[in-house]
C-alpha cells in the first residue's frame, strides 16, 4: 500500500513537472520535452496490463487537458507505449536478471541498460506524438529534427529524474 | 480451460487498448484543426475507394444489358454503313459483283455451341421472326463463325466453321492472294489456307481477311494470321493460320445477310 501510494505521488509529481514544462518553458518548435514516457515507466511492472493501459491513458489525457496542445495526442501516444514497455523491458534490461524491483531504476539496472530502455520508450513515444501532431502536414525536414531533438531532450531529462527518484527510494 | 481464460483476457486487453486509442483519436480529431482536416481527407479517400469498387461492381452486374445495347447499336451502325457503301459502290461502278452487295446484320446470342466433334454446330436465339434465313453467314468482329443451316420461328442452327465441309474465301492482306480456308480438323484455333501458288512469298504473321468473293460473307473481316507455310504437291503451298476467333468463348454474334443473294444465285445458276 505504501509502495503504491509512493508511486502514485511520484507519478503525480512527474505530471505536474511536465505541465510546468509545457506551460512555462518554450524551447522552440523543434524541441518538445516530455516526461510522460518516464511517468509510464514508473507504473510497477506487476500492475495488471488492463490497469496499466488505462493509467497510461489517464496520464496522457491529464497532460493533454492541462496543456495548450491538441487534446488526445499525449493520451494516444501514452496508451501505445503502455503495451510496448513490457517487451522493451524484457529486451533491454531483464535479459538475465529476475531480481529487479518492479520499477526500473538507473541505479539498480545500470546506466547503459536503463538508457537503452528509456531511449526506446521515448523514441516510440515521440514518433507517435510527432506523427499525430503534424499529421503529415509538415515536411520531412521538420519532422526528423523535431523527433530526434525531442527524443534526446526527453531521454536526458528522464535519466536525470530516474537518478533522483532512485536516490530518494 | 487455462487457454480459454488467457484468450478472453487477451481479447479484453485488446478491446480496451483499441477503445482508448479510438477515444484518443476522436479527441484529436475534435480538437485539432489540421488533424480534423487530414482525418476527413483520409475518410474521404476510403469512401472514394469503396465508391469506386461499388461502381465497378454495378458496372459488372449491368454488363449483360450494356452488352446487349452495344450489340444493337453495332447492328444499327453496321446496317447504315452497309447501306451507304452499297449506294456509293452502285453509283461508282456499273459492274455488279458480290463485293459491293448490300449486306445487313442481325445481332444474336449463342445458346448452344458444340466444338468437340468433327461436325460442330451452334444454336442462336434468332429465327425466322427476326429475319433469319437459311444460308446467311454468321460473323463476329474477329472472324467468321459459320452458315445458318436451319431456322425455326425463334431459333436457328448454324454449321460452325469448325466443320470439315466448310470453306471460306480469304485473302492475304500483304499481297492480295486469295484462296479457300478450312478448319484443320484438330484445333479450335487453327485453320488451313490452300491453293496459294508456291512461288508467292507469304510472310509469317501476315493478316488474313475475308475476300468478299462469296455471297455469304462481307469483305475485309479479319480472320487470323499466318503461322507457318509448307509446299504441297510442289506447286501450291498450304498455309497454317492462327484464328482470331476463340470458338470456346463465343457469346454474341452477327447474322449477316446479303440483299442481292437471290439475284446472284440466279445469275450463277444461269452460267
Amino acid at each position: 500500500m505504501n509502495n503504491s501510494f509512493h508511486t502514485a505521488v511520484m507519478i503525480t509529481l512527474v505530471i505536474i513537472f511536465q505541465l510546468m514544462i509545457n506551460n512555462f518553458i518554450n524551447p522552440g518548435p523543434y524541441i518538445f520535452i516530455s516526461l510522460v514516457p518516464f511517468a509510464v515507466s514508473l507504473i510497477p511492472r506487476n500492475t495488471p496490463i488492463n490497469l496499466t493501459i488505462f493509467l497510461c491513458f489517464v496520464i496522457g489525457l491529464t497532460v493533454d487537458i492541462f496543456s495548450r496542445g491538441v487534446i488526445g495526442v499525449n493520451a494516444a501516444a501514452a496508451t501505445a507505449i503502455s503495451v510496448l514497455r513490457a517487451p522493451i523491458y524484457r529486451i533491454t534490461i531483464n535479459r538475465d536478471r529476475q531480481d529487479l524491483t518492479p520499477i526500473p531504476e538507473i541505479r539498480q539496472c545500470g546506466f547503459t541498460k536503463y538508457l537503452s530502455y528509456i531511449s526506446i520508450v521515448c523514441l516510440a513515444y515521440m514518433f507517435i506524438y510527432c506523427s499525430l501532431e503534424s499529421m503529415g502536414v509538415r515536411s520531412f525536414l521538420f519532422f526528423i529534427p523535431q523527433f530526434l531533438l525531442s527524443s534526446a531532450a526527453s531521454i536526458i531529462l528522464s535519466c536525470c529524474f530516474s537518478r533522483t527518484v532512485g536516490s530518494r527510494q | 480451460m487455462y487457454d480459454n481464460r488467457s484468450l478472453i483476457a487477451a481479447t479484453i486487453t485488446a478491446v480496451l487498448f483499441i477503445l482508448l486509442e479510438v477515444c484518443s483519436a476522436l479527441l484529436i480529431v475534435n480538437n485539432g484543426i489540421i488533424q480534423r482536416f487530414k482525418a476527413v481527407g483520409y475518410i474521404h479517400d476510403v469512401q472514394a475507394f469503396f465508391w469506386e469498387k461499388e461502381a465497378d461492381l454495378t458496372q459488372f452486374l449491368n454488363y449483360k444489358s450494356d452488352n446487349q445495347a452495344l450489340s444493337e447499336e453495332n447492328v444499327r451502325l453496321k446496317n447504315i454503313i452497309s447501306k451507304y457503301r452499297y449506294r456509293a459502290e452502285k453509283m461508282d461502278s456499273l459492274l455488279f459483283s458480290p463485293e459491293n452487295g448490300g449486306y445487313f446484320y442481325i445481332c444474336a446470342r449463342v445458346v448452344r455451341n458444340v466444338i468437340n466433334s468433327q461436325h460442330n454446330y451452334l444454336v442462336l436465339n434468332r429465327g425466322e421472326s427476326d429475319g433469319i434465313r437459311t444460308g446467311m453467314g454468321v460473323v463476329t468482329p474477329l472472324g467468321v463463325v459459320g452458315i445458318v443451316e436451319n431456322t425455326t420461328k425463334n431459333y436457328c442452327t448454324v454449321i460452325s466453321f469448325l466443320n470439315s465441309s466448310q470453306n471460306v474465301s480469304v485473302k492475304l492482306t500483304g499481297n492480295g492472294m486469295f484462296g479457300p480456308m478450312s478448319w484443320d480438323g484438330i484445333s479450335t484455333s487453327k485453320s488451313i489456307l490452300r491453293g496459294i501458288p508456291a512461288y508467292v512469298d507469304v510472310a509469317t504473321g501476315d493478316t488474313l481477311v475475308t475476300s468478299g468473293y462469296s455471297i455469304i460473307y462481307p469483305p475485309d473481316i479479319p480472320v487470323g494470321t499466318v503461322r507457318s507455310t509448307s509446299v504441297a504437291d510442289g506447286i501450291v503451298q498450304n498455309i497454317e493460320i492462327d484464328l482470331f476467333e476463340d470458338f470456346r468463348s463465343l457469346h454474341d454474334v452477327y447474322v449477316v445477310g446479303n440483299g442481292d443473294s437471290e439475284e446472284l444465285k440466279q445469275l450463277l445458276k444461269d452460267e
